[in-house]
């Protein structure tokens, strides 16, 4: 099995702060990777490096087959990135940021207009080829930056936030189109702080202040790594409730809302369970739903950040 | 080879759909190389003279004949001494020109008549040439005379009939620097007043916080306010500074009373941030409003105030321009002040120009404004 | 009210002290110009360079030129025996002044008959030239009276025809200077300046323009996806300067045109060599805009450093103050100067009609300095963030 992205101990410093902290880990061609946490945690820091436009403080990785440190401009014609800022001239057209772009890594004027025109289409983004860039929506605008990260067809695409800020629907369209490229040969790595997405990756890495910490498939992730189980609960009143289950201790590790729901993180859910049931009615709470609930990816997070914080 | 082309196509791109500041970059050049061609001069013409003659004679007549008819100087007869003295003191006269009473009969005796010149001094340049013209002159007359008086006594006379020295006013030893760096003064101000503030108000523009303001309780005028407060106080302390340094280390003379330089610093660094006010009006971007200030108002100001090249020598249209320019009261405001000792009196005039002018850019500018955020 | 105003000025002197080159810029470069204003710029004229072609070799002819080397205003070059190496001397301006003393100058003293003298006048710089000829016209009266007393006292005669003439046309008298004026024959002062205008308006255009772009695209974070892709770096400043180098040789075809055939300045030089100086000066400034954008993380700080270091280069490029009325130290650091360079350049090729070999050295010192300020982008500029 290829791997296309390998990092070893990979690290950046900014001054005192330490964005990124020995990250180690692989990625295997043709997967989609998903590298989640919290804003701030060095997602794009790790990116940026990746990309080779960020210089690692120490440590060093591959991509593609090339060694980042030596052969960083070698690295950057296989690849596609998409940035935070999508990289998009406002004042310019749809059509003219892609041939642009598609001119810069193909160097043929003949072949960018068909890769641009190929990538047009399948990102839906005919109807609005002559509209500037400035008059599109956060959703098309997206959409116009993947296509501008995927014009020349790179083996390898780093996209950082792309679904960031954008609606349930378009981010569905999105990642069919991702799941797409995947299919078509593409690694995609993608950062992203919205948990749930991490269900449609193949692979996900949980970074944390920095440090990787944990690194595994989505069913994995949820079934090994949690150490705890979880309940669902919901009860009325909420929000009474919730600051009494909150304070209440044992058996209960941690709450978090769910929507309209509470999740209540325990270690055996059997115990647990009557446990809840008793002091939820004995204080007058009327208990709506109250079982033992799969984790979802985010429950995994919080948990997982709960014990870092432990440890630091 | 490929991808230079790639990015050029893309700045030309980028260039065709700001077409207003194409035009502006390409035609402004041609309009300031006009301007500012015109007004460029050195040479002098018509200097205004002021002129007592008290002796009214036959010699001094001749001679206020041989210096007037050369077209360098344009005379203004006044009565007295004192009126010499003003007409000075006011720049209504670069020069005066005193012939005492009893000059001829000096002369007829075969004595020295002297004559008083006063020259200001302040304008280093101009001074220059009026001092070496009339030096030329007056040898070349007193030349004259001597002939004829040799012609007289049929022998040939010696000595120098006429006698002079110049006294060069506020700026004696000519030195540049006192007539350059109270111009100075003026020109920071113009680049913290309408340089930086535009920019400044374009930047927010460009990166979208103009928009919080909109939404935010904050008014127009508190917004405006806010803005360009910070740049008065930044402008009062580089007025501080260059007048510490001048003076300190270029023995700049200061003859004036401070505080009225400063009130009057306030009044015209306020008058010109309506000028900043309204640039950023225009422009989109921030290039924009950095090019625009910059020819539209600063390199104006440095040719046109009357920094370097005298006002009065400019063709009479380009004069007529200069009336917009606040930079011009204030320099006269400033030499007046620092090199001349003036008071209130003496430089009211220009104060109110300088408020009417500020008054008039800060209400169209903040119309604009509040029509760009609304 | 008062409290939302001062919000919006401390948020203000957040961004400007966030900016680290910004407010000492401001507060450093107004005493910059002050130091250069005062010590560099001097519109007064003193030691105006001359030569002297000597034919007559006599004693008064050396008088009158110790008179000139004497009055502090003129300074002696050179002396040539012959008037015709005066022209080259005038063109390369290593002389303003030129002075020819005919053969039968001493005779024509010793007899009390007109001598004449010739006087030539490099009046590119019409001010200069004119203040030049003022001081020239008082030594020359002095002198000229001076020899008619020393030389006629006890033959007065009142009616002696040639006497009277001499003396009543009060003109120099026994001297009659013959003034030639080079180059400018009208003394227009504005001859001398609308070539330099041109130059500084090209200069600020170009540079201020080029100031901004790299930073801009810094400031909207499209310079990351630049710098991600394969473009080399030297692709990626070329492609960024041509639209300028049009623009740049665009307004250089039109100031020009103005300045020909609005202003009548007189052009006596090759188009051609104009243009190739142009195209080496465009190099220098577009190249000095290219290292303020590329050491720059915002378009403000850009264009301000552009601008403070185009300010002490319009006072000290020599395009109202001449260069050879300042301070020793100064004049080197006008070296580094280009449109310094560019200014020779137009005004020889306007005024004087001179020709390559005359402005050699200064088209190999723009090239050099162009070429230094683009090299000196391309290693500052790093395809990687800071």
């Amino acid at each position: 099995m290829m791997y296309t992205i390998e990092t070893e101990e990979l690290t950046k410093r900014f001054g005192d702060l330490v964005a990124v902290d020995n990250l180690t880990l692989r990625v295997k061609e043709g997967e989609i990777f998903g590298f989640l946490g919290p804003n701030g945690a060095g997602k794009t820091t790790t990116v940026r490096m990746l990309v080779g436009i960020l210089t690692p403080s120490s440590g060093n990785a591959r991509v593609g087959g090339y060694d980042l440190l030596k052969e960083t401009e070698r690295i950057k014609e296989i690849i596609g990135y998409m940035s935070q800022h999508f990289g998009l001239y406002e004042d310019l057209t749809v059509w003219e940021n892609l041939t642009f772009y598609a001119r810069l890594y193909l160097k043929d004027k003949r072949k960018s207009t068909l890769a641009a025109n190929e990538v047009m289409e399948r990102f839906g983004l005919d109807f609005y080829r002559d509209h500037l860039v400035r008059n599109l929506s956060g959703g098309w605008r997206q959409r116009l930056g993947l296509a501008c990260a995927m014009v020349h067809k790179p083996k390898i695409a780093f996209l950082d936030e792309p679904t960031a800020g954008i609606d349930p629907v378009t981010r569905r369209v999105i990642w069919d189109m991702l799941y797409e490229l995947a299919q078509g040969g593409t690694t995609l790595f993608v950062t992203t702080h919205y948990m749930e997405e991490a269900e449609h990756c193949n692979t996900i890495g949980f970074i944390w202040q920095g440090r990787l910490i944990a690194c595994a498939q989505p069913s994995e992730v949820k079934e090994r790594i949690m150490g705890e189980e979880v309940v669902r609960l919901r009860v009325e009143p909420f929000f009474p409730a919730f600051e009494f289950l909150k304070e209440m201790g044992e058996p209960i590790r941690d709450v978090n809302s769910y929507g309209d729901a509470i999740h209540l993180m325990v270690k055996d859910a059997k115990e647990a369970l009557p446990v809840i049931e008793r002091e939820l009615n004995s204080r007058g709470f009327s208990i709506k739903e109250l079982t033992k609930a799969n984790p979802t990816i985010e429950d995994v997070f919080v948990y997982l950040s709960r014990k870092e914080l432990k440890k630091g | 080879m490929e991808r230079i082309a790639a990015l050029t196509v893309k700045e030309l791109k980028h260039i065709r759909r700001d077409p207003r500041s194409l035009i502006m970059v390409l035609f402004f050049p041609m309009l300031m190389l006009i301007l500012f061609a015109y007004a460029i001069t050195f040479d002098i013409r018509e200097v205004p003279t002021a002129l007592f003659d008290a002796d009214r004679s036959a010699e001094s007549r001749g001679l206020i004949l041989s210096l007037s008819s050369s077209g360098y100087f344009r005379m203004i007869p006044v009565g007295s001494y004192r009126a010499t003295e003003e007409k000075l003191n006011s720049g209504e006269a670069w020069a005066a020109l005193i012939i005492p009473a009893g000059f001829a009969r000096k002369i007829d005796r075969g004595e020295t008549g002297s004559i008083q010149i006063l020259v200001d001094g302040s304008d280093s340049n101009t001074a220059s040439q009026v001092v070496a013209y009339l030096k030329g002159a007056l040898i070349r007359y007193s030349g004259k005379l001597l002939f004829k008086k040799s012609l007289r006594e049929g022998r040939l006379m010696n000595g120098s009939p006429i006698s002079f020295r110049p006294r060069l006013w506020y700026n004696p030893d000519l030195k540049s620097p006192n007539f350059l760096i109270p111009g100075l003064i003026g020109l920071i101000m113009m680049v913290i007043g309408v340089m930086l503030t535009s920019l400044s108000i374009a930047r927010e523009e460009e990166d979208g916080t103009l928009e919080g303001i909109r939404v935010s309780p904050i008014s127009s005028l508190e917004f405006i306010v806010g803005k360009l407060l910070p740049y008065i106080l930044i402008a009062i302390a580089e007025l501080v500074l260059i007048l510490i340094a001048g003076i300190t280390i270029f023995d700049l003379p200061f003859r004036g009373s401070f505080s009225l330089l400063f009130l009057l610093s306030l009044i015209f660094f306020v008058s010109i941030l309506g000028m900043g006010l309204l640039i950023s009006t225009i422009a989109r971007t921030q290039q924009m409003a950095w090019l625009l200030s910059l020819l539209l108002t600063f390199l104006p100001s440095l040719i046109l105030s009357g920094f370097i090249f005298p006002i009065r020598n400019m063709p009479y249209f380009v004069q007529l321009i200069t009336y917009l320019l606040p930079a011009r009261y204030f320099i006269v405001i400033l030499r007046g002040i620092i090199l001349k000792g003036v008071g209130f009196s003496q430089l009211k005039m220009q104060v109110v120009y300088l408020v009417v002018l500020g008054s008039t850019f800060m209400v169209a500018s903040i119309l604009r404004f509040k029509k760009k955020i609304a | 009210m008062f409290s939302r105003i001062f919000a919006m000025v401390r948020k203000e002197f957040r961004q400007l002290s966030r900016d680290r080159r910004i407010l000492p810029i401001v507060i450093v470069a107004p005493l910059l110009q002050l130091f250069l204003l005062g010590y560099a710029a001097n519109l007064d004229i003193r030691h105006i360079p001359f030569a002297v072609a000597d034919y007559s070799q006599s004693a008064e002819a050396r008088e009158l030129i110790r008179e000139f080397a004497r009055s502090g205003y003129f300074d002696l070059v050179m002396e040539v025996d012959d008037m015709r190496k005066l022209d080259p001397l005038i063109a390369r301006g290593e002389v303003r002044v030129g002075l020819v003393i005919p053969a039968n100058f001493g005779a024509h003293i010793g007899r009390k008959s007109r001598a004449s003298l010739a006087l030539i006048l490099d009046a590119a710089d019409a001010n200069t030239a004119r203040i030049a000829l003022g001081y020239a016209s008082v030594i020359v009266e002095r002198f000229s009276r001076r020899m008619i007393i020393a030389t006629l006292n006890e033959r007065f005669n009142p009616y002696s025809l040639n006497l009277r003439r001499m003396m009543e046309e009060g003109e120099g008298g026994i001297l009659d200077p013959r003034i030639r004026v080079f180059y400018n024959p009208e003394m227009k002062s504005r001859n001398f300046f609308v070539p330099g205008v041109i130059a500084l308006i090209l200069m600020v255009m170009t540079t201020i323009l080029t100031a901004a772009s790299i930073a801009k695209e810094k400031e909207a974070g499209t310079l990351e996806q630049l710098i991600v892709s394969p473009i080399k770096k030297r692709e990626l400043l070329i492609g960024k300067l041509i639209p300028y180098v049009i623009i740049g040789f665009i307004d250089a075809g039109l100031v020009l045109f103005v300045g020909i055939y609005w202003f009548k300045v007189p052009f006596r030089g090759s188009i051609l060599l104009l243009f190739f100086g142009a195209a080496l000066f465009l190099m220098s400034t577009l190249g000095m805009g290219l290292l303020f954008s590329v050491i720059s993380r915002r378009q403000q700080q850009a264009m301000i450093t552009a601008f403070f270091a185009l300010l002490p280069s319009m006072i000290l490029s020599g395009f109202i103050f001449p260069i050879e009325n300042m301070p020793r130290a100064v004049q080197y650091l006008t070296y580094l100067i280009p449109i310094r360079y560019f200014l020779v350049i137009v005004r020889g090729i306007f005024l004087k009609g001179v020709g390559f070999s005359v402005l050699k050295g200064q088209f190999i010192a723009l090239f050099i300095l162009g070429f230094s300020f683009l090299l000196v982008s391309l290693s500052l500029f790093r395809k990687r963030l800071s």
